[in-house]
């Protein structure tokens, strides 16, 4: 039987497993035997953060491309307008605006 | 096959003799037999009124009306209409204040015909989508740049969060839905607001159902206010969150 997981239950399991490779990185780095370089540390001691920043970088340009080319009709107002005249008319030949306009 | 077109109404005076004639032409058009379920929710405009005249002129076999004590929430509107008053096997959902075009109802329908001959991909919902950005047919008309930020900003958070495979316009309230699919999915939502659409979505997903886009462009309302405030922002959010704990 196929077990369906909640989002949130995939969501921590590839928590979980970030967070082990990123301890399992942390500890690799100290256990060398020499002490790890100051770029190196600020990598992979901080790499959490630089993961929310990318993330936050990635979700600003998704908004940002959807913004752009999220098309713009402009020109469908007017032709709905027109077709709302053309429609009211129509209403208005049939007797439909007349029998409940006061 | 008929189709229901339930259109939930509160103060749509102006718009509801125009959409409702609208749709007859395009259903007569296709040779398509239909029925519109008015739910109307005491609108103080006399929106009912309206309805009634309607239904004096197409007919009750064309237009049915349920009238409601007061305004009790869109989920209910859809649900009533669906159980209490609806008989089509085709249902289709769709705003009546001229946001929708009813000429897109049918291609909607002609997907969902292509597909009834193949049961591996038989679509059960067809969904009008303001984001299918490759399509030159889909999009807006009348948002401004911070409606438009703050609705993709919804739909990114939303796609990141729920993955809703092959479904771009989560929030979108236009839809042709199997009969089946609408019964069984309608009264297990819970949320309200702008997630209510949303919801139903990744519930007819988890069910299995097969869903699929069709380019629509949405036209921003002619004759109402904006409902895009912080209290629907603040529904949204909590929306998004509940279907990410229960989904």
């Amino acid at each position: 039987m196929m077990v369906v997981l909640l989002r949130w239950q995939i969501f921590s399991i590839y928590g979980v497993a970030l967070l082990s490779i990123w301890l399992a990185a942390r500890q690799a780095l100290l256990s060398q035997s020499d002490p790890p370089q100051f770029a190196a540390r600020i990598a992979v001691d901080l790499a959490p953060l630089w993961g929310v920043v990318l993330l936050g970088i990635y979700g600003i340009g998704s908004v940002a491309y959807g913004v752009i080319a999220l098309r713009d009709h402009k020109e469908v107002s007017g032709v709905l307008e027109q077709e709302v005249a053309e429609v009211k008319k129509e209403l208005q030949r049939l007797g439909i605006l007349d029998a409940y306009q006061k | 096959m008929l189709y229901s077109v339930i259109l939930p109404t509160y103060n749509e005076r102006e718009n509801l003799p125009i959409i409702v004639f609208m749709l007859d032409q395009v259903f007569a058009k296709h040779n398509l037999q239909y029925e519109i379920v008015i739910v109307d929710d005491n609108s103080p405009d006399g929106t009912l009124q309206v309805a009634q005249t309607l239904q004096k002129h197409y007919g009750k076999e064309k237009i049915a009306i349920l009238s409601r004590p007061g305004k009790l929430g869109l989920g209910s509107a859809y649900l009533e209409g669906l159980q209490k008053v609806s008989k089509g096997q085709r249902i289709i959902i769709m705003d009546a204040d001229l946001s929708h075009h009813p000429k897109y109802i049918p291609q909607m329908i002609r997907i969902m015909d292509a597909s009834s001959s193949n049961h591996n991909k038989k679509v059960d919902i067809v969904s009008g989508s303001r984001y299918l950005l490759q399509s030159p047919e889909s999009g807006v008309c009348g948002w401004d740049l911070k409606r438009k930020i703050t609705s993709r900003g919804a739909n990114v958070l939303a796609q990141f969060l729920l993955n809703p495979r092959g479904c771009t316009d989560l929030t979108g309230s236009f839809r042709l839905y199997e009969r089946h699919a609408l019964e069984k999915i309608l009264p297990r939502v819970q949320c309200t607001g702008y997630a209510f659409q949303m919801e139903i979505l990744v519930l007819a997903q988890r069910e299995g159902y097969c869903i699929q886009d069709v380019p629509i462009v949405f036209i921003d309302r002619m004759y109402g206010e904006s409902k895009l405030g912080p209290r629907e922002i603040v529904l949204y959010l909590k929306g998004l969150l509940h279907l990410f704990f229960h989904t």
